[in-house]
């Protein structure tokens, strides 16, 4: 109401037809007897009239839906690719623990294969140690002008064969022919009293 | 008592049924559209707002929905949304509308009495329709809403507060000033057109 006198706030609601009783009535008859009010209802129908002219053949483009529905199928692909995932759950757990099994045998085998290698008496011996089946090895270094020949011969006459080598460094790993009691000393005292060994690393 | 048909509809939305879908965006696609376009004032926009709405629908509001008010009045409340939503992203949150409400608020009484004697060449005026739709849509947006919603709806002061989400003191008076502007609007482009 304005200021009491005037329904002006139930006006609009009685041109738009949703003032209901008992105010319906209060206001129809408060119109019947103000021409303030009257004007107003009449102004007011006035808009309502040019909002629904002004609105009524208003829709939206047929391609809204259109597009709606492609959207909506879009949507529709995507969760069904995310729900995929998640209703089949095994699969990928399956194959991660198929993965990590292999991860475990693999570093099983290399751990049993290392394990092998590093006690087999071929793979690493440090300088001069006896091996495991009573040898004894030397690492010798020759002078670069000691021949074939000459190396030969010491290795007979000290009672060595090769073990292995030359290394990068040319070294030799000679290994006691048959390491009596005794052998060791004299095998050592030959190569190093030699003019073509340069090096002897042993017992 | 048979269920309103507008919630069976709904019910079947939420269970997935595209069908539902297409007849409740056939009923209500165009008021959704008109309520957008009457705050946005662009076609391309007010489209937009009505995919996002019905995408919305689809995707579980339908499914929310909880029958406290009419399914239009809850239609329109998630439109509502979307047009600010709209608004934020043109960063137009804060045009015209406010600002035209403090503008109105700040006229004096003298004023006030002075707008209030144009109702009668105002009324004079009104009886021509193009110039009614003329001066509707020169007023700031958010009146422009309400006039929609209010005389094109006709919806009553508790249903248009429901869907703007807003007390409905703000309701009328933005009516009031709603329609201030257009008798305004109706006296100054008075003159008979050619």
């Amino acid at each position: 109401m304005n200021g009491g006198t005037h329904p002006d706030d139930l006006l609009p609601l009685l041109a738009n037809g949703s003032l209901k009783e008992p105010e319906l009535r209060r206001v129809l008859v408060h119109i019947e007897n103000c021409e303030r009010c009257r004007l107003e209802y009449r102004f007011l129908q006035a808009v309502c009239r040019g909002a629904k002219e002004k609105w009524r053949d208003r829709k939206p483009d047929e391609k809204v839906w259109e597009e709606l529905q492609n959207r909506i199928r879009r949507e529709r692909i995507e969760e069904e690719g995310r729900a995929g995932v998640k209703r089949n759950p095994v699969w990928w757990r399956r194959l991660a623990m198929a993965a990590s099994l292999a991860v475990v045998v693999e570093g099983a085998i290399l751990g049993v294969l290392f394990h092998q290698r590093s006690s087999s008496p071929a793979l690493y011996r440090p300088l001069g140690e006896e091996g495991g089946r009573g040898e004894v090895v030397f690492q010798v270094r020759f002078r670069q002008d000691a021949t074939e020949g000459r190396i030969r011969r010491l290795l007979q006459q000290a009672g060595l064969e090769f073990a292995g080598g030359p290394g990068a460094l040319g070294v030799y790993r000679l290994r006691i022919v048959s390491a009596k009691r005794g052998a060791v000393a004299r095998v050592r005292n030959r190569l190093v009293s030699s003019d073509i060994v340069k090096e002897v690393r042993g017992p | 008592m048979a269920e309103d048909p507008e919630r069976v509809l709904l019910r079947r939305i939420s269970a997935g049924d595209e069908q539902a879908l297409q007849r409740f965006y056939e009923r209500f696609s165009a008021r959704v559209y008109r309520f957008a376009l009457s705050r946005l004032g662009v076609e391309a926009d007010a489209a937009d707002v009505v995919n996002e709405v019905f995408f919305e629908v689809w995707r579980g509001s339908a499914a929310r929905y909880q029958g406290k008010s009419a399914v239009a009045t809850w239609l329109l409340g998630i439109t509502h949304h979307k047009i600010l939503d709209k608004l934020r992203r043109r960063r137009w949150c804060e045009e015209g509308g406010d600002a035209g409400e403090d503008a109105l608020d700040s006229i004096t009484a003298d004023e006030a009495s002075s707008l209030s004697s144009m109702t009668e060449k105002a009324v004079e005026a009104s009886q021509d329709l193009d110039r009614v739709e003329a001066c509707i849509e020169r007023l700031p947006s958010p009146m422009r809403q309400v006039v929609y919603l209010a005389f094109f709806e006709d919806l009553p002061y508790g249903e248009i507060a429901a869907i703007l989400d807003c007390p409905e003191g703000t309701v009328k008076t933005r009516i009031h000033h709603a329609r201030r502007k257009i008798k305004a609007c109706l006296q100054l482009d008075g003159l008979p057109r050619q």
